[in-house]
């Protein structure tokens, strides 16, 4: 256990930081931590992030008011529930039975007939769901307002913003409370249309990719999902400062964990990517959709040269 | 209430009541935590963890009085989640979003700095399972065997998911680092 190289140690810095690992594995890490200074340098790296991470999210949690209401209302729901049950099952009995041989019954194991407490408790819970009632009420305004500005944190639809930085911008309230006009405007461009070829909109909003301002077009064909990315002048810039490389129109391929495909295509003074689980032809097909309804192809060939 | 006997069963109904909502419905708000943060949206999450508290009211009296209760919730609840997720796994995914009223119009114009963010966009691009653990053993604090336990597979997949969970968000928030040149082609890929 003494002889471990450095990227055996660097599978055990994980385990080492929670505390996860035998007295003699710690010790072997601890001691080569003292020797080796990139081991120690990626520990304190691992555990920036860690840190990082449980601020970022416990920061959000505050945020995030809406947890007390609902929780509140789910336990009078489920209290609510288990004792209509627990009435259901005792009625049962006592229909079938006779009320005395309930009440006297030295060996019922299950006492079903619930003492006063209970009962009070459950007639306490119907009153005061009524009351509660009129207090959701009041506060509908609030829940609302959460539901819609807020959004779920750090949500499955994650999926589908591989390249922007969708759901943190949900998280912080303006993803979802943005006008789709007022963005196109803004960024003087049509909705692409792609109904021909049986892609159908379904949301847009502002977000970065790759440290640029790009607005995001999400399309749905059948149970694909499909992003269009536009990027305006600052966005090209941005790109064409880090990647100079990139070729108008030349399809891009790529593969990544969860996200399939994206093609990078340009237009003038702007750049379009189109990602999400596509085919080559069906990318061709976008692409060549978005060539034909921009203005102007002619000077496209000036971007990133 | 003060009971040496560990065994639920054995307790009349309405003294196992009572020890579900001291035991078991004070931890309603963390598991709506987590499960917000795991569902598609709020309603969802609503839903899971009331299905989770209803379903630990059917087998309470199989719960150990001693043990982590808490820790028995998550394991009802992410066997739940994992449930919905494979049944919506073939079902696209829409995001809904409602007109929005001006009020929240005004409120929250765009500011394209989001750099402060960075931890969550990353948070957002790991895959899924990578973030399970995170919010099971770096967020809500359980032990790899408690997480382990609750998505039912082996302690070492615990431990080599949340390292590999901790790498891909080292390589996400710091992007410009010269020994992460891989993850800046993926634009040019
Ligand atoms: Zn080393
Ligand atoms: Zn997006």
């Amino acid at each position: 256990m003494n002889l471990l190289n450095c990227h055996q140690i660097n599978e055990l810095l994980s385990a080492y930081l929670e505390n996860e690992l035998d007295t003699t594995t710690t010790l072997t890490v601890a001691n080569h931590l003292e020797k080796c200074l990139s081991c120690e340098k990626e520990l304190k790296a691992l555990t920036n992030v860690s840190n990082l991470v449980k601020t970022v999210i416990r920061e959000a949690d505050k945020t995030d008011l809406s947890l007390v209401a609902r929780s509140n209302k789910i336990n009078s729901l489920v209290k609510d529930e288990i004792t209509s049950k627990i009435k259901a099952t005792e009625n049962l009995v006592l229909a079938s039975s006779n009320d005395n041989s309930i009440k006297t019954s030295q060996n019922n194991i299950v006492k079903l007939n619930l003492r006063p407490k209970w009962s009070a408790l459950s007639k306490k819970i119907f009153l005061s769901l009524a009351a509660s009632v009129a207090i959701i009420c009041l506060s509908l305004f609030t829940i609302t307002y959460y539901a819609t500005s807020t959004g779920p944190l750090l949500s499955g639809v994650a999926r589908n913003h591989q390249f922007c930085s969708a759901i943190e911008i949900s998280n912080i309230g303006w993803h979802k409370g943005y006008p789709k006009e007022r963005l196109l405007q803004a960024n003087n461009i049509n909705l692409p249309k792609l109904d021909t070829l049986g892609v159908h909109f379904s949301d847009l909003h502002p977000c970065k990719v790759y440290k640029a301002p790009f607005l995001h077009m999400m399309y749905s064909k059948g149970d694909k999902q499909i992003s269009l990315y536009y990027g305006s002048q600052e966005a090209v810039n941005k790109f064409q400062e880090k990647f100079k490389t990139i070729t108008p129109n030349e399809l891009y391929l790529h593969q990544e964990s969860n996200l399939q495909i994206a093609a990078i295509s340009t237009q003038k003074n702007n750049l379009w990517i189109v990602a999400g689980d596509l085919t080559k032809e069906e990318i061709n097909a976008i692409t060549s959709e978005l060539a034909i309804n921009s203005l102007s192809n002619t000077e496209e060939s000036k971007l990133f040269h | 209430m003060a009971n040496d006997n560990n065994n639920l069963a054995l307790l009349s109904t309405e003294d196992q009541l009572e020890n579900f909502e001291n035991l078991a419905l004070i931890h309603t708000q963390i598991l709506l935590r987590t499960a917000t943060r795991m569902c598609t949206n709020s309603s969802e999450a609503d839903d899971i963890v009331q299905e989770t508290l209803l379903r630990a009211w059917k087998y309470w009296h199989t719960f150990e009085l001693g043990s982590n209760c808490r820790a028995w919730l998550f394991r009802i609840m992410i066997n739940l989640i994992h449930r919905r997720r494979e049944s919506l796994s073939n079902t696209a995914e829409h995001i809904s979003v409602d007109e929005p009223n001006m009020a929240n119009v005004l409120k929250f114009e765009p500011k394209l700095e989001m750099d402060e963010h960075g931890a969550l966009v990353a948070l957002n691009r790991l895959p899924t399972e990578y973030r399970d653990i995170i919010f099971l053993v770096l967020i809500e604090e359980f032990s790899y065997k408690e997480a382990a336990i609750m998505l039912n597979v082996p302690m070492g997949t615990v431990m080599s998911r949340l390292h590999r969970a901790r790498q891909m968000m080292k390589k996400l928030l710091c992007p410009d680092n010269e020994d992460n040149e891989d993850n800046e082609n993926i634009a040019t890929a």
